[in-house]
């Protein structure tokens, strides 16, 4: 009986690799070696797809969405959450998720569903104010939603999440023009 | 990476109405992303950085890192607030401080410190209108970036350190939140949380006039539990305000209108009020008063289950649409896979040659 039990197979040497896995700089992982022309096209693509959903196939059901809406802020975010997530997945299938782009593509998605808001008359805002902070307020519950959606996800190191972060507060951003400054007559 | 790159021009003029988003305020939404990012891997993974961060007395600690402050102010606006109201906290806050010609981490800052008070308990437009405030204090006041940060820490610290600061170990707080789901609306119930509060906050800003315009201001969230918050911001629910109100009046009244004027025939019955004729009285008036109190409860109890109702339709209705989305996004990749193919197709060497010879000919 003790003779037909295999032999146990030889040991295999357990750092090769998890040497590769540990020396691997944490911004090569497979998701984020995508070059940033791919990526950007990649992002177009998801955004012109985003906008191609939300005025054909969902067309309908988004209007019923905002008609009947006790809270367009949060609808929005929800629509805008329901037309990027299946681009996510899509763009993950097909080269990575564009994570550079993703705050961008984002806010181009929110921006077309307050547009399509205000196209169709859903929306009626009482001054720009109003809608820019609006759409600021969305843009960032969908960037919270996001965010924990990915929390999850190996392709996204939070080494890297973490250093963007600190390097925004750093200042390193601060040459961005202020709102002020992009007004007209502005600084 | 950097999660905000600004795509190319291609899509930047489709006659929109809208006008886009402010690169600014889309590399703050990029902030408040990274923080929901690590805030919700922290709670599943175990995160080095948020292990060891502290506000400390005496200020930041070493080991302190400002993305972990970022996540940390959330996790604090969120022991007291919801994912939707620290959003609206965060937008205002760094909305706020754009407009006040403050730099992209001036409102990071605000943002960040909003999100912060409303740990404090106090509602979403006073935690804004405080924390613009001290970041704008701390931000002038800085001779450099990190010196502001460092004046907001120790700001924060002051000022709503005591709830803010981890009294518990972070990662007991953590443990909290992943476990148990029905707490923080933040790990499973996605956007919409407890709808109650956070909803309308979303539009009550402000009265619900400023954020929202008139279209959604007229929202009618009917909850009990939106009244201590509605109250905050303004007193949106003025009927329950003024119901509770009145009720307590009615209820003093009772008291001392039965006592000194008008007592009722069975406790009238002695022509001298004695020590019993009082107790006699107190405990008839008590009578009511717990009667109305009772009715009171029931009234608050079927609004409670009718806030809760509408909370759990939204909830089927997420889960519904997260159904949807799993089942269209696997949709949505086969038909980009069949593009893709179409393109290539399209794009094929013998394809050109055909064209070639059909134009030359």
């Amino acid at each position: 009986m003790a003779e037909m039990i295999p032999d146990m197979p030889p040991e295999m040497p357990a750092e090769a690799p998890m040497e590769g896995m540990i020396n691997q700089p944490a911004d090569q992982s497979m998701a984020l070696q995508m070059d940033d022309e791919k990526a950007g096209e990649m992002a177009m693509k998801m955004v012109a797809s985003s906008k191609n959903e939300m005025y054909g196939e969902s067309f309908d059901s988004f209007m019923q969405v905002l008609q009947r809406s006790d809270n367009l802020v949060e609808d929005l975010a929800m629509i805008s959450l329901n037309v990027l997530s299946p681009e996510m997945e899509a763009a993950s299938t097909q080269g990575g998720i564009p994570f550079d782009y993703i705050m961008d593509v984002s806010a181009e998605v929110v921006s077309e569903a307050y547009d399509m808001a205000v196209q169709t008359g859903t929306y009626q805002p009482s001054n720009e104010l109003e809608i820019e902070r609006n759409q600021n307020i969305t843009l960032t519950m969908v960037a919270g939603e996001l965010g924990k959606m990915f929390s999850g996800n190996p392709a996204l190191d939070e080494n890297r999440v973490s250093n963007f972060v600190d390097s925004v507060m750093d200042g390193n951003y601060d040459n961005a023009p202020t709102l002020r400054e992009m007004q007209p007559g502005g600084m | 990476m950097n999660f905000f790159k600004s795509v190319k021009k291609a899509f930047s003029k489709v006659g929109k109405i809208v006008k886009k988003i402010a690169p600014v305020l889309v590399v703050a939404a990029a902030v408040y992303f990274g923080g929901a990012y690590l805030m919700a891997s922290a709670g599943t993974v175990g995160s080095a950085a948020g292990a060891s961060v502290t506000y400390g007395a005496g200020g930041v600690a070493e080991a302190f890192t400002k993305s972990a402050g970022v996540w940390k102010s959330f996790l604090g606006g969120l022991s007291s607030g919801t994912a939707s109201q620290s959003a609206v906290a965060f937008a205002e806050g760094s909305f706020k401080a754009s407009q006040l010609g403050m730099s992209l981490s001036g409102q990071v800052a605000a943002g960040t410190s909003a999100v912060n008070f409303l740990s404090s308990g106090v509602s979403t437009s006073q935690a804004i209108s405080q924390g613009v405030s001290l970041a704008d204090q701390a931000f002038k006041n800085g001779s450099n970036v990190q010196s502001s940060w460092d004046i907001l820490w120790n700001g924060l610290d002051k000022t709503v350190g005591s709830s803010v600061a981890p009294s518990a170990p972070a990662s007991k707080a953590m443990g909290l939140m992943g476990e148990n789901p029905a707490d923080f609306s933040v790990n499973n119930e996605g956007l919409f949380g407890p709808q109650g509060t956070a909803m309308a906050d979303a539009t009550q800003l402000e009265g619900g006039q400023a954020a929202t315009g008139s279209s959604v201001a007229g929202t009618d969230f009917g909850a009990r539990s939106d009244a201590s918050v509605a109250d905050q911001n303004g007193g949106m629910i003025t009927g329950e305000s003024s119901l509770l109100s009145d009720t307590n009046k009615n209820l003093g009244g009772i008291f001392s209108n039965n006592v000194s004027a008008n007592p009722s025939p069975v406790v009238t019955q002695p022509q001298v009020p004695t020590t019993q004729s009082y107790m006699l009285e107190y405990i008839k008036a008590n009578a009511d008063a717990q009667i109305k109190v009772a009715e009171l409860h029931a009234k608050t109890t079927m609004e409670e289950i009718a806030a809760r109702t509408k909370a759990d339709n939204w909830k089927l209705g997420l889960t519904a649409s997260g159904l949807f989305l799993n089942a269209f996004g696997q949709y949505q990749q086969a038909r980009s896979a069949e593009k893709q193919e179409r393109n290539r197709f399209m794009t094929t060497p013998a394809l050109e040659e055909a064209f070639k010879n059909a134009y030359s000919s």
